[in-house]
């Protein structure tokens, strides 16, 4: 995922690429209307004239785009992240964490530390049992 | 060279002409040429103030240019040392909002921003709306609002971009937060499995102690001593 910053500006350029799609539907797609009531309707073959139903349905539909991306791109800014905090505050807040961040590694390193001698002590007991085992067996086959 | 053939204009770029005094009799003299420079130096500092490398004799070439002040030149543009953002006047545009005043509080700089934004964002829509306007009754006079749309575009990526330093410390803090937690996590297993495992001794020990029976003398288990012992043994 991308930050919100970025997805601000992808957002802002999907915004202008409707912009730009909107104009150019009424361009393509617009009807004729007579100045004048004596003059004929004029008509454009390259034209594709959308019916009048069609061509509004289809205005609302583009417009209602460009205001829920407007909509989005007015959440992303308010989902920006740190608003209210100062750069001092972060600075101190990075030092603080930095810190925490060493001392618990000392913590990790020496829990690790423990899991080893712990690690230790159950070879030894293995070993011991094992060393006991052995003995009492030899101890039985000289018995017998 | 790259000019001769199409092949092999993407390979290296040959070494810098320069790289032929660059020779083991040179070297050696280098030393006493820099001595001899520096006390050169000394005389007329004033011209060596400019930064400007003053190549007088090949010998030159050896020593290192000094640090580049305030931009440098690689992969044929020209890059700041010192990363900054350019200023919107700088680059010929009108700055539509209000620039942070040095003795603002910088927090209240974040939320202007904000605010900025927001206040952009609805006059990019008006400009839209005012453009589809002009187009319907005047088609002629768009290249003005095209502009003014233009210009609050670059406004707005500008105050984005403004913005990142902000974000990418934010950001530094999650990571850390993250790290922390991560680490108080494994420190909670390796101490869980400890604790499971200091268990399991303690019972052993305890059956151990039960019923030393079975043949088998496994007395000195969990017995500090006797482990000692049967550890030396074994090495």
């Amino acid at each position: 995922m991308t930050d919100r910053l970025t997805q601000l500006q992808i957002c802002l350029d999907q915004m202008m690429e409707q912009f730009c799609a909107t104009l150019n539907y009424i361009d393509k797609n617009h009807d004729f209307e007579p100045i004048d009531e004596h003059e004929p309707k004029m008509s454009d073959r390259h034209a594709t004239v959308a019916s009048p139903e069609e061509y509004s349905n289809t205005i609302d539909e583009l417009s209602t785009d460009i205001i829920l991306k407007t909509r989005q791109i007015n959440k992303l800014i308010d989902s920006l992240p740190g608003v209210d905090v100062s750069t001092e505050e972060q600075m101190h807040k990075i030092d603080v964490l930095q810190k925490e961040l060493v001392k618990i590694e000392d913590k990790k390193i020496a829990a690790v530390k423990e899991k080893e001698s712990l690690q230790r002590e159950v070879n030894d007991v293995i070993n011991c049992f094992v060393s006991g085992i052995a003995e009492s067996r030899q101890e039985s086959t000289t018995e017998q | 060279m790259s000019s001769e053939t199409n092949d092999i204009s993407f390979l290296y770029p040959p070494p810098p002409p320069y790289i032929k005094f660059f020779t083991k009799e040179n070297l050696d003299k280098l030393p006493e040429y820099k001595e001899q420079k520096h006390t050169d130096a000394n005389a007329d500092a004033e011209v060596d103030q400019n930064g400007e490398e003053k190549i007088e004799s090949p010998m030159d070439f050896l020593v290192p240019p000094p640090m580049p002040k305030d931009q440098y030149r690689a992969f044929g543009s020209i890059w700041q040392v010192k990363d900054r953002l350019p200023d919107l006047e700088a680059s010929g545009l009108t700055q539509l909002y209000k620039k942070p005043d040095e003795n603002n509080d910088a927090s209240t700089d974040y939320q202007y921003k904000i605010q900025e934004l927001r206040r952009l964002l609805k006059s990019l829509l008006l400009n839209f709306l005012e453009l589809v306007g002009v187009l319907s009754i005047n088609p002629e006079l768009f290249p003005n609002k095209v502009d003014h749309i233009r210009i609050i575009l670059v406004n707005i990526h500008h105050l984005l971009n403004e913005y990142r330093p902000h974000q990418s410390r934010e950001s530094l803090i999650m990571l850390l937060e993250e790290q922390l937690e991560y680490k108080k996590r494994e420190i909670q297993h390796i101490e869980q499995v400890c604790q499971n495992v200091r268990e399991k001794l303690g019972r052993i020990q305890e059956g151990g102690d039960g019923e030393p029976a079975g043949g088998v003398d496994v007395n000195p288990v969990g017995d500090e001593t006797a482990h000692t012992d049967i550890n030396t043994n074994a090495n």
